[in-house]
């Protein structure tokens, strides 16, 4: 039923075979045992386990710690960031995270496609708006920026979040991007995603 | 983290005259370094003797609003910037200076140019980078082959192909260096946009450069 090659390889072959000792190794040559798919993106973590390290714990912290906006909606801002950044591999995988946690694949792909025609809340809306304008304009932004997002309800800790789950899937849009990082099936995303949605980002 | 990094920058600003002055960013609140306690307080004390320079920048502020976050980010920058590694640091300075100036941050560019000199870039590759210009004259087709590439990387990277990967290859960059170009790349994408949203002004450090040129001796390759 899948319907890409997920035999595809990235694009820096020195960088696909010399994956070091690492929990995404582990990971790798656990799906291959187990017939599963697995994403390459495990590839770019595994050949500089300590930037992935870095890398893993930041953005558990940013998306997946207690803070003012919900796990679901910072997911969301990372597929909407990501669909900005026609960063396909992105977009696919954490719409399904943010479906898993909305309980709402339709609700997420809504937002993706058309963000002022969904059913989000507007509040929520408000802070896609502006993940937006951080990724597609962010040198215009000015003090006046803030005014629409704290009369929507959203406090300056909440915009911090906003801001820097956007800015972080800026630089994942780029990574896997450049590195040619291929897709899965529909189902692998989904159960992939949905493990990411429980557990967080942090193997190690 | 353990033993300080060798950056002749900071030791440039800590020896200046006229130290850059810090002024909080215009759209959000930082954590300035009078207001820090605890964990924060630890981190930027960590900064000063590790990086050896005497106040804490404002980017690290903007990340200290949520302080677990700071410490990643100084370890991430420490290893991927602050350091030479499969590429040195002029080249990695030269395109966190092109790229920061292209994504319109003019806090980044200015610290990153003024890094830039400090690491041997020449006054018209400063001016260059500054200006977004990644044509620079001066760069051999080699270097000039490798700002392209980034720039792909920064504004359409969803369209890069095996092809462009190939020409680099062919202009004798290995495939560590090309991925290290796209993590110097896509770091900056996400720091020139937090900078951006909460409004981090230049620190003006390029300016100490015309106030109290920094000797060519003082400069490291």
């Amino acid at each position: 039923m899948s319907d890409v090659d997920v035999s595809t390889s990235l694009f820096l072959a020195d960088v696909e075979n010399n994956p070091q000792p690492s929990p995404y190794l582990d990971a790798m040559q656990a799906a291959r045992q187990s017939g599963a798919e697995y994403w390459q993106i495990w590839n770019l973590l595994a050949f500089r386990p300590k930037l992935a390290h870095h890398l893993a714990r930041m953005s558990h912290e940013i998306m997946f710690e207690e803070a003012p906006i919900s796990p679901a909606l910072r997911e969301l801002i990372a597929a909407y960031t990501s669909s900005l950044n026609h960063c396909t591999f992105c977009m696919k995988a954490h719409a399904a995270v943010a479906a898993h946690l909305h309980g709402d694949e339709t609700l997420v792909w809504s937002v993706i496609r058309d963000l002022e025609n969904s059913g989000l809340p507007e509040m929520d809306k408000a802070l896609l708006r502006f993940a937006r304008k951080v990724t597609l304009d962010s040198g215009s932004i000015v003090a006046d920026g803030m005014v629409p997002l704290h009369a929507a309800g959203w406090n300056d800790t909440a915009i911090f979040y906003a801001t820097t789950a956007c800015a972080l899937f800026n630089f994942y849009n780029r990574w896997v991007s450049a590195n040619g990082v291929a897709l899965v099936s529909d189902d692998a995303f989904r159960s992939l995603g949905a493990r990411m949605a429980q557990k967080g980002y942090n193997r190690d | 983290m353990s033993e300080p990094i060798n950056a002749p920058e900071y030791a440039a600003i800590a020896a200046a005259k006229e130290r850059p002055t810090y002024r909080p960013p215009r759209n959000l609140n930082g954590v300035s370094e009078a207001e820090a306690t605890g964990e924060v307080a630890e981190s930027y004390e960590h900064f000063r003797v590790h990086f050896g320079r005497p106040n804490v920048p404002g980017i690290l502020q903007c990340f200290a609003t949520h302080p677990p976050l700071l410490r990643h980010m100084m370890d991430m920058a420490k290893d991927l910037i602050f350091s030479d590694g499969h590429l040195g640091r002029r080249t990695k300075e030269l395109i966190a200076t092109l790229i920061s100036s292209r994504n319109e941050c003019a806090y980044c560019a200015d610290s990153h140019g003024f890094f830039l000199h400090m690491h041997g870039g020449s006054p018209d590759e400063l001016q260059s980078a500054l200006a977004g210009n990644k044509d620079i004259s001066a760069l051999n087709g080699k270097d000039r082959a490798l700002l392209a590439f980034a720039c792909k990387v920064n504004e359409q990277s969803s369209a890069i192909l095996p092809a462009d990967i190939e020409a680099l290859r062919r202009a004798d960059w290995s495939d560590a260096q090309i991925a290290e170009t796209i993590h110097v790349t896509s770091l900056f994408a996400t720091h020139n946009r937090v900078a951006n949203a909460f409004g981090l002004e230049s620190q003006g450090l390029l300016s100490l450069l015309d106030r109290e040129p920094v000797s060519e001796g003082d400069r490291h390759e």
